[in-house]
Parts: C-alpha cells; sequence; structure tokens
C-alpha cells in the first residue's frame, strides 16, 4: 500500500503514545518500587496497593519471609524517612502486633518479643505518597463536552479507565486504584439568567433608560425615564446588589448535591461552587463523580445528572421572595 | 469468542473524543480490524503493541498486551448536516476459525439553525422608535451549547451601535471618577478614596471597556467595599452620583447576562444592535455566525431585508433590531435516550 502523509503523521503519533504510556507505567512502578527499597535488606514482594486518587496516599503491603533467617527478631530495621509511615505490621498475615516498632538513632527498629517463634511470614502496612502527575498519566478520562437535556434534567456521560499498564500487572495483583473522580463542570450560569423574573429586568433596565434618555437629549422621553424610574423605586425599591445577594445566598446554601446524582458505576463526590468568582453569576458548578478501578474492573462508565428545574425553581422563589418582601415594605411605608 | 462489555460514548460533538471499550472472553488471540466512517480518525489507542495502519479510519491491530479488552479513542471530522447521524463503527476480531463482528453505532449531533422569521422589509418611518426592535427569529435544532454572534450590515453609508447601556454607563462612572480625583488633589473636595481601591477599580471598569465581548467578571467583595467607601465620602452629591453610577452598573450587568444567556444552551452576544442607515441604503444585510461548544463553527445564516424609507430626514435614521433564538421543541431527542 502507499502512505500518505497523514497517514505517516498518525503512525507516529500512535507509536509514540505506546512508548510514552510503558513509560508511565516505568514510572508509576519506580514511585512504588521506592517503598519495597526500604526493606530492601529483608527481599519483600508487595502484595497489596491501594492507592487513593484524590490525595495520592498509597497503602503498600510488603511482605517479608522470615524462613531461613537466623535471629532475624533482633536484626529487622529499616531507615527512618519522613515520606512514609508503618500503619500495620502482622506476624503471619493476620496477627497484628502492636507497638511493633520503635524508633531509634534515625531507624524503624522491629521489638521482636511478640513475633511467635513459629511465625514465617511479616506482613507490613506502609502509608506513602505517588506523584499525581504519574498518577494522572495513569488514566484516561473523558467526559462529555455537553449535556443531554430532556426538557427536565441535563445529563453528562463519563468514563475513566486504567490504560497500559501490563507491566504494573506482572509486578502485583492486589492493586486498587480507588476514588478515582471525574470532574464534570455543570452549567449552571442559564439556570440563573432564565430565573429572574421580567418584573425583576423592567426594574433593572430603569436606570440605565434614564441615562440612554440623558444621552438622546430628547426631552419627553427623559420625563417618560424619570417618571418611570420613580414609579418602579416606589412600586419595589429592589436594588441590583440585592439580586446578586439573592445568588450569593443560594451558592452559600451549599446544597448542590441535591440537584445532582449519578448512574452507572460512579458516585457524587466533592461539590466545588465557585464561590470566589469574578463573575456575579456562576458559569458552572465542579461537580466530582468517583469510582474505584483495578486490573479486573479497569473501566468504569456512568452519567451525572443536574435536575435542572427544579435548581432553577429555588433560585425563581428566592427571587420572587425579594421582589414580594419589598412590595410589602414600600406598601407598608406608603400607609 | 464472547463479548463481555462494550461500550463507546453515548453522544459526540465532530472533534470530540469519543471513548470505545471493548472486553471479551476468548481462548485463542485474535487480530482486531477497525473501521471508521469516512472522515473519521484515531486519536488514542489503549493496550496495543503491533499496529497496521490501513487509512486514516482502518486499522489492523495484530497484537494487544493484555488479552481481553481493548480501548480506543475515535473523532468525526466531518460536519454532518442533521442534528443527529448515526454512524457504524465496525469492530472485527480475527481468527481462522472463529471470526466475531461487532458493529457500535456513534451519535454525532451539531447544533442546526434555520430561520424562522425575517421581515421582507422594514419601512423607516417614525414609528419604529415606539414599536420596540424588529425581531429576527431563528430555529436551533438539537443538543448542547451553542453561541451564536450576529453580524449587521447594510448596502451605503451605516453605523452599527449595540444597544447595551454598559459602555455607556462605564464611560460615565469613569470620567465622573476621574473628575472627582483631580478636584481632590485641588482640594477641593474631601474624596477619602485610597488611591489602591481607585487604581484596582479603574482597572476593572477599563478591562470592561476593552472587552465588550467578554462576560464582565469582577470581585463582589471589592464591590461591597467600594461601595461602603463611597458612602462614607462627606461629599454628599458625588456619593450619590457615584452610588447611582454603581446601581446601574450591577443592573446593567445582570441585564447583559439576561440578553446574553436567554434560555437554556443559548448563548448570543449583542442580541440587541442599532443599525443607523442614511437614506441611500437600500437593503440591511445580516450574518448569523454559530459555533458549539468545542468552538467548531458551522456555516452562517446570511441574507438581506430591504429598507423603505417613509421619511424626509436626510440624516442616520435608528433601526433596533434583536435576535431572537427559539428551540425547536418538535425535535425527537429520545433517540438519545439511554436508560442505565
Amino acid at each position: 500500500m502507499t502512505v500518505d502523509p497523514i497517514t505517516m503523521v498518525a503512525a507516529g503519533k500512535i507509536a509514540s503514545d505506546a512508548v510514552s504510556s510503558a513509560k508511565t507505567a516505568a514510572e508509576l512502578g519506580e514511585s512504588i518500587d521506592r517503598y519495597r527499597l526500604i526493606f530492601k535488606k529483608y527481599k519483600p514482594d508487595i502484595t497489596n496497593i491501594r492507592i487513593n486518587y484524590q490525595d495520592c496516599e498509597a497503602l503498600i503491603d510488603l511482605h517479608i519471609s522470615l524462613k531461613d533467617k537466623n535471629d532475624w527478631r533482633a536484626k529487622i530495621e529499616i531507615p527512618y524517612g519522613p515520606d512514609f509511615t508503618i500503619v500495620n505490621t502482622y506476624a503471619g498475615l493476620y496477627k497484628p502486633v502492636r507497638n511493633a516498632w520503635k524508633i531509634s538513632n534515625g531507624k524503624y527498629i522491629l521489638n521482636g518479643k511478640d513475633i511467635p517463634k513459629d511465625c514465617d511470614d511479616l506482613l507490613v502496612s506502609l502509608k506513602g505518597k505517588i506523584d499525581k502527575n504519574i498518577l494522572d498519566k495513569f488514566i484516561e478520562i473523558t467526559r462529555s463536552t455537553d449535556p443531554f437535556d430532556n426538557g427536565e434534567e441535563d445529563r453528562y456521560w463519563m468514563c475513566s479507565k486504567i490504560t497500559n499498564a501490563t507491566v504494573l500487572e506482572k509486578l502485583y495483583d492486589g492493586f486498587i486504584l480507588e476514588n478515582v473522580n471525574v470532574d464534570v463542570h455543570v452549567i449552571v450560569r442559564s439556570s440563573f439568567t432564565t430565573s429572574i423574573s421580567p418584573d425583576l429586568k423592567i426594574i433593572m433596565s430603569a436606570g440605565s433608560q434614564l441615562i440612554n434618555a440623558e444621552k438622546s437629549g430628547d426631552r419627553n422621553q427623559q420625563k417618560i425615564a424619570k417618571y418611570r424610574l420613580k414609579k418602579l423605586k416606589d412600586w419595589a425599591p429592589v436594588e441590583p446588589h440585592e439580586i446578586y445577594k439573592v445568588v450569593a445566598d443560594l451558592i452559600a446554601r451549599r446544597n448542590f448535591k441535591d440537584y445532582v446524582y449519578t448512574k452507572g458505576s460512579y458516585s457524587i463526590g466533592q461539590i466545588y461552587q465557585d464561590e470566589d468568582r469574578v463573575t456575579p453569576i456562576p458559569d458552572t458548578v465542579e461537580v466530582d463523580a468517583f469510582t474505584d478501578l483495578n486490573f479486573e474492573n479497569d473501566f468504569a462508565e456512568g452519567h451525572i445528572f443536574f435536575k435542572r428545574e427544579d435548581y432553577k425553581k429555588e433560585i425563581r422563589d428566592e427571587m420572587d421572595k425579594l421582589l414580594d418582601k419589598k412590595i410589602k415594605k414600600s406598601k407598608k411605608r406608603r400607609k | 469468542m464472547e463479548i463481555l462489555k462494550k461500550y463507546i460514548a453515548p453522544w459526540a460533538l465532530i472533534n470530540e473524543d469519543i471513548p470505545i471499550h471493548v472486553e471479551w472472553i476468548s481462548d485463542k488471540n485474535h487480530e482486531i480490524e477497525i473501521i471508521l466512517p469516512e472522515n473519521f480518525g484515531f486519536s488514542k489507542f489503549f493496550n496495543v503493541v503491533d499496529i497496521e495502519i490501513i487509512k486514516e479510519n482502518h486499522v489492523i491491530i495484530h497484537k494487544i498486551i493484555k488479552q481481553g479488552s481493548i480501548a480506543i479513542c475515535i473523532k468525526a471530522r466531518e460536519k454532518y448536516s442533521d442534528w443527529l447521524t448515526k454512524l457504524p463503527i465496525m469492530i472485527r476480531f480475527i481468527n481462522n476459525q472463529d471470526t466475531i463482528e461487532l458493529v457500535l453505532t456513534a451519535n454525532i449531533y451539531r447544533p442546526v439553525v434555520t430561520i424562522e422569521f425575517i421581515p421582507k422589509s422594514i419601512i423607516v418611518d417614525k414609528l419604529i422608535k415606539t414599536e420596540g426592535p424588529i425581531q429576527l427569529k431563528f430555529k436551533l435544532n438539537g443538543i448542547g451549547n451553542v453561541s451564536f454572534k450576529p453580524e449587521l450590515g447594510a448596502t451605503g453609508t451605516f453605523k452599527v451601535e449595540k444597544q447595551s447601556m454598559f459602555t455607556e454607563v462605564v464611560k460615565k462612572i469613569l470620567s465622573d471618577l476621574n473628575e472627582g480625583i483631580e478636584n481632590q488633589h485641588k482640594n477641593e473636595m474631601s474624596v477619602d478614596v485610597s488611591d489602591e481601591l481607585v487604581d484596582e477599580f479603574v482597572d476593572m471598569f477599563m478591562h470592561f471597556n476593552e472587552n465588550k465581548d467578554e462576560i464582565y467578571p469582577f470581585k463582589g467583595e471589592s464591590l461591597d467595599e467600594f461601595i461602603e467607601v463611597i458612602k462614607s465620602i462627606p461629599e454628599e452629591k458625588f456619593t450619590e452620583m457615584m452610588l447611582g453610577y454603581i446601581q446601574t452598573f450591577f443592573s446593567e450587568t445582570l441585564i447583559e447576562l439576561m440578553n446574553r444567556f436567554p434560555s437554556d444552551h443559548v448563548e448570543i452576544s449583542n442580541s440587541l444592535q442599532n443599525i443607523s442607515v442614511k437614506p441611500t441604503v437600500e437593503k440591511v444585510t445580516y450574518c448569523l455566525r454559530y459555533k458549539d461548544a468545542l468552538d467548531n463553527e458551522y456555516e452562517p445564516l446570511e441574507g438581506d431585508i430591504s429598507v423603505i424609507h417613509n421619511t424626509a430626514e436626510d440624516d442616520f435614521f435608528n433601526i433596533p433590531l434583536s435576535i431572537e433564538i427559539i428551540p425547536d421543541i418538535e425535535t425527537d431527542f429520545t433517540v438519545l435516550e439511554v436508560e442505565k
């Protein structure tokens, strides 16, 4: 076959992808292996790895065989390091050993007294951290750009996958990646802009209409604009920053979780509403959906639903309350 | 061989990554041939070592790393004409004894905009001022977020002006603020506003002035702070004036946003515009550009409206126009309803 330039470029890209994914797997391998090397002298195996994708904390179980080691109790010591902690120690894989280690002279020293003499295995759980950048390369996350709108709800699809990680699979069978999150940016700005009533819009536009009329130089127009502004202020003296206050209060309620749910193998996690936003109305709300992945289940898919019309109703109700309050107050004052 | 799991993203725009994932169980090794529709391409392969590229949309995977699963990402590149186009993705597992064919469906959507109502002619006379803007109505078909940019023109001498008061308000605030500061320096007025705060404000308003097409950013806190400071100024007249402007500024920002996002999934920049035409102008032209959420641009809608001059005035005559986007409620979206 003849190969056109585009295809050649494509072929080049694919090759480099394959290389980079193998590199990523090796990087992650190294990053995990660091913890095995702490016990290098005792030739440990890694039996289990649980990595929390959110905070990058890794729980690594190391198995040390105690067979053929003379007087091992007195000898097991490892350098103390600030980048890991020993969480648990088990004798014979299941029996927890209390106060198993003491720190002395910059070393962790095993307290062998509580370990039965006939015990052949020692299991140590370490807690460490894995570089987020390496983890990110290891997971492929895709979510829809646009929601599908069924008239009531906006739905976004999402999926996550452990990419080519065979290198790791060969090394570690018990590998779990927990809380793999997909951040979906749920669009909310139109929920606000379409929930402000026409009455409020008329009140808001009265001021600028006056400026417009002043600019035109038309006396009659100015007169009408002034009269309108006065009448509207008498009827419901709503000031614009009060509308923004309603928006800010709605966000401060932190109840957005009531308006989102998932289907498929994800659960709703953190919700980030941008309280420091630089726009008066938020554009999006970041919703985290999370799932667990391992080598058997290295792929997850699902949907996030945003109950848009329900959310709008809450906004409309609050806006209406503001207007009603102002009308009542103004009536009272006139009496 | 048995297929255990098959997944394809349920909808996608052109140039959007479409993930595909297939899992199977088999006691034999297979070569995997994937044939995409014309003008589709592959963007990512996972778990693949030996791949033969037949064409941009056609590959044969000779060897995978881990048996039993494959994941790829593909992309559609061609703009289709319908709001939804269903296209087959062919995946063939080839083995001498046992060949299995799997067909997945890619749902490629796009916004489709048509003219709902555009007047044939505009009569220019005194009435135009009182009747409100002339509406140009378009119908939007499809799902997803769409941003619109209308452009107006005319055959002959004309001026186009956004009907937004925003810039006017900002200009006025800026000039009055500067005047106030100048007076302060001349000790004519006891305005006590910290220079830092004023600088921040001038910066902010200038920014609005320059980026008229942007959403107007501001930090709520600094505005509140500013209002407090202004309220504390003993010069009553100045305070009242500034507060008035700031309230107008707030209101205009809100109205701008409401006009810009008039309904769900629709963004229109400058939905209200004025075109001022000289009596020699015979036609007003319009061009509605639109983009999807990934900034893919589609064929704009263009046309013209005749102008009939029914006034003796020789100067520019102002025609207010508004662009309305109406969602098509008749489209059957249930074709994309995939219940899990």
